[in-house]
């Protein structure tokens, strides 16, 4: 059984005077173990996907069932949310406590976990993410990377079955990103099932599947090289390719036999083959 | 010369379990007309040095001088600093404030000492500078608008004053591709017009590369580099600092290992493009 | 960026910081009950003595400590003023109208200052040598009783425990948005009251904006990690009352009784 099973997707903002589309109709299915990268600019509704995907956010229309769960069935709700973990942009806007192994605690806390069994996750969740030894600091003085993987050991305290990350390297400097990026490769290599959600092209090359979204729809989905060897579909959709390929696709219009690459290395593989 | 900054050292919680040298005996200066990127880790003292430049922080050691004014005299003319350094802080859309776009935009200008009528003049130039409409716009909240818009309104609430110096940390912090790429061109296209001489600073070494012709480094509160893009990125080793290269030189280096030579003032994507075609048209064998 | 110190807490390694957070809370109540049942430099002696030691062992440099006073300065110099020329009794020194300056008045003053300065310096001392997550975990044990009365005991020291985490972030956030509108020509120190209370509208209307936006993502967060999924809810941290705890209670209860006698006259001293 996939784990995400999306279907006929629907869900509008609505206030008094209007209703705003966030998503329509996707069609999405996402098996257990898979990295992928959710593309878009803003306001292409990948968030509010996102908060389709845990039951933050009702489908209006269609169905999400996460490991054979409906979202709509409020009975299910939280077994949902310790199954798809999230961690979102801002660090500073989802650590509840003022001493890290307290946040890390706070999630398995609200379900009720043996307090035992609490200890270990906790400890099992920072050493994870490379954080052990911050266990009883405060997150005031960490770096953003270093908070983020301590938002990271929170969702996974609830041994979550998919990791989604919304935008959560959209605030950090390059080291930042670097270290989540490296620890959410990690995990998928263990069997963890990433969403990452991402504005930086760069961390979309890795992906098992890219999904681009326009306008609350899905335009496409393949893998990054078909997605990024796409000239038409980056143009529509507002992306911007990793510099290699921005080079590919202008060497290719003025001529030169060169085929699609996703690193700067097979770019110079190509360009070598040309002399 | 724009600004002078000499043996600039500043401690935070000097003496408390806390702290920290944020700026170790830096100097340099900025004449008119440059374009300076100034680059370095978080916390390797960008923002504090920033902040000296604005008159924001009392400078303890050292001499900053801005235009003629000497911060380490007694009693310095901030505001006329700061009107002559108009400051762009990270997230600048989280400053608005006022009910509509065109009293925030006017909030600096009449701070300033300039009279209304004068101000909303001012504040119609800018907006319009940032490229957005000022009939359409004038009169919405500040709240209502998109991303990209507001940070557009955050720019013009500070070319509204007309300061001869923009220093921008971070401007493109949170946009998606499409609004960096603009802001980016924004930014391009008011130095031609509006404001010749920019500090940015910036994590992303591609951009620094694209829009600077002057870098400096910081590490650990240390001026380490004050040099060219071009010789930042193929003359120093910067590894050691984890810095990324920016694509186009990484490129041109590995290509380089391979044996195919390109010249070394190559930074973008667009100039590796033309040398890679220069090159593959030539017969590929002289560079 | 101002240097944000993490609530108060000042990180040592001493027996005090150990103690579980409800002795701590319960040491405040004795010493504010102490400090209202001094009525005499001796036995302002006593308290101070006490307070001492405590800070020694605590190993927090003593004007660590004694800066927490500087916050209350204006409280005490209020009350000063007000008992040196309003309080009479005994010889009077000064007399002008209805206004006169008396030994007596002149003493009490002395103990209205050792006493306001001995409530913050001990409540500090708390704060000093407790994180803030400890001091709700033990406020929320304290208040646990009430469950029963269908107090939301759990929500209110989530709010509390939610309220510290953000006081740092908000301050940051306070000095940024300041900066900002300061780089902007904003001047925070001119004019009378009414207008520099309206120089504060550029800072507290983004400072609201944000905090309500910091709400509206930790909602999403909160739900996010299952906050109230179950009635069952446990605790990583199970508060112990040790061997330290209990001598700490005894040296309270010491404490205490050495201020009630000294009131009572029992030393003879008075």
């Amino acid at each position: 059984m996939s784990i995400l099973e999306l279907n006929d997707l629907s869900f509008s903002y609505k206030t008094d005077e209007e209703e705003t589309i966030g998503v329509k109709n996707i069609n999405l299915t996402v098996e257990k173990g898979e990295f992928i990268v959710l593309l878009g600019h803003n306001g292409c509704g990948k968030s509010t996907l996102a908060k389709l995907l845990n039951g933050l956010l009702l489908p209006d229309e269609g169905t999400v069932s996460v490991d054979g769960f409906l979202t709509s069935d409020e009975s299910n709700i939280y077994k949902i949310r310790s199954k798809v973990g999230m961690v979102f942009q801002n660090p500073d806007n989802q650590m509840v406590a003022s001493i890290i192994e307290d946040d890390v605690a706070f999630g398995p806390e609200n379900l009720g976990v043996e307090r035992s069994e609490i200890v270990k996750r906790v400890e099992w969740a920072l050493e994870a993410v490379g954080m052990s030894a911050y266990r009883k600091g405060t997150p005031f003085k960490l770096s953003g990377g270093q908070k983020q993987r301590i938002a990271i050991a929170s969702v996974l305290a609830m041994k979550p079955d998919v990791l989604i990350l919304d935008e959560s390297t959209a605030m950090l400097d390059p080291q930042g990103r670097e270290e989540v990026l490296s620890v959410v490769k990690k995990l998928n290599a263990d069997g963890m099932t990433v969403i990452l959600i991402t504005h930086y092209m760069d961390e979309a090359t890795d992906a098992d599947r890219i999904v681009v979204m326009n306008a609350g729809q899905i335009e496409a989905t393949g893998t990054p090289k078909e997605i990024f060897s796409d000239k038409e579909l980056i143009d529509r959709c507002r992306l911007h390719p990793p510099v290699c390929c921005g080079v590919m696709h202008k060497l290719s219009a003025l001529g030169f036999p060169v085929e699609p690459v996703l690193t700067d290395e097979e770019a110079v593989e190509v360009l070598c083959r040309l002399r | 010369m724009s600004i002078e900054i000499k043996d600039l050292t500043f401690v935070y919680g000097a003496r408390t379990p806390y702290e920290k040298k944020a700026l170790d005996n830096v100097t340099f200066s900025v004449n008119e007309g440059e374009s300076v990127g100034l680059i370095g880790m978080t916390g390797s003292g960008k923002s504090t040095l920033l902040q000296h430049i604005n008159g924001l922080i009392k400078l303890k050691s050292g001499q900053v001088k801005v235009f003629d004014i000497d911060l380490s005299k007694r009693k310095p003319d901030l505001m006329r600093l700061r009107k002559h350094v108009g400051m762009l802080f990270q997230y600048p859309e989280y400053q608005l404030f006022a009910d509509t776009v065109k009293a925030d935009v006017m909030f600096g200008p009449i701070n300033f000492g300039m009279k209304k009528p004068e101000a909303e003049e001012a504040a119609k130039k800018a907006v319009t500078l940032t490229g957005l409409d000022w009939e359409e716009i004038k009169d919405r909240s500040p709240l209502e608008l998109s991303g990209g818009q507001k940070r557009r309104v955050a720019i013009a609430g500070i070319l509204a004053y007309s300061p001869d110096v923009l220093i921008l940390d971070e401007p493109t912090a949170g946009l998606d591709p499409a609004g960096k790429k603009e802001m980016l061109d924004l930014i391009a296209s008011l130095r031609k017009t509006t404001v010749s001489t920019v500090i940015t600073v910036s994590h992303n070494m591609d951009e620094i590369a694209e829009y600077c012709d002057r870098v400096i480094v910081l590490d650990g509160g240390k001026l380490i580099y004050d040099t060219t893009p071009e010789k930042l990125f193929y003359k120093e080793d910067v590894s050691a600092l984890r810095l990324h290269l920016p694509h186009a030189v990484r490129i041109v280096k590995l290509l380089e290992q391979k044996g195919i030579v390109l010249p070394h003032d190559i930074l973008t994507e667009d100039a590796l493009v033309n040398a890679l075609k220069e090159y593959f048209l030539k017969g590929g064998d002289h560079a | 960026m101002r240097n944000v110190a993490f609530g108060q807490y000042y990180p040592t390694d001493s027996p005090i910081h150990k103690l579980d957070p409800r002795t701590k809370l319960f040491a405040g109540a004795i010493s504010i009950a102490a400090a209202f049942v001094a009525d005499s430099y001796w036995a302002y002696l006593a308290c101070y003595a006490f307070l001492f030691i405590v800070i020694l062992v605590s190993k927090i440099p003593v004007f660590q400590v004694l800066k927490t006073v500087k916050s209350i300065f204006a409280i005490i110099l209020i009350s000063v003023i007000l008992n040196v020329f309003f309080h009479d009794e005994g010889k009077v020194l000064w007399a002008w109208w209805k206004i006169k300056i008396t030994v007596g008045g002149l003493l009490y003053s002395g103990q209205i200052i050792l006493r306001l300065m001995f409530l913050v310096l001990s409540t500090s001392l708390i704060t000093l040598t407790s994180t803030p997550t400890e001091l709700t975990d033990g406020l929320e044990r304290f208040l646990t009783p009430l469950k029963y009365l269908r107090f939301p005991v759990h929500d209110v020291a989530i709010i509390m425990s939610i309220a510290l985490r953000f006081i740092p972030t908000l301050m940051e956030e306070t000095d940024k948005i300041t900066m900002a509108q300061k780089a902007r020509g904003a001047k925070f120190d001119v004019g009378g009251p009414l207008a520099r209370a309206k120089a504060l509208l550029p800072v507290l209307i983004p400072l609201f904006v944000s905090a309500f936006r910091r709400a509206d993502e930790l909602a999403f967060a909160l739900d996010a990690r299952c906050y109230n999924a179950t009635e069952a809810r446990t605790k990583m941290k199970v508060l112990r009352f040790g061997w330290r705890d209990l001598t700490a209670t005894l040296c309270l209860a010491l404490f205490l009784t050495v201020v009630i006698f000294l009131r009572l006259g029992f030393f003879g001293l008075l």
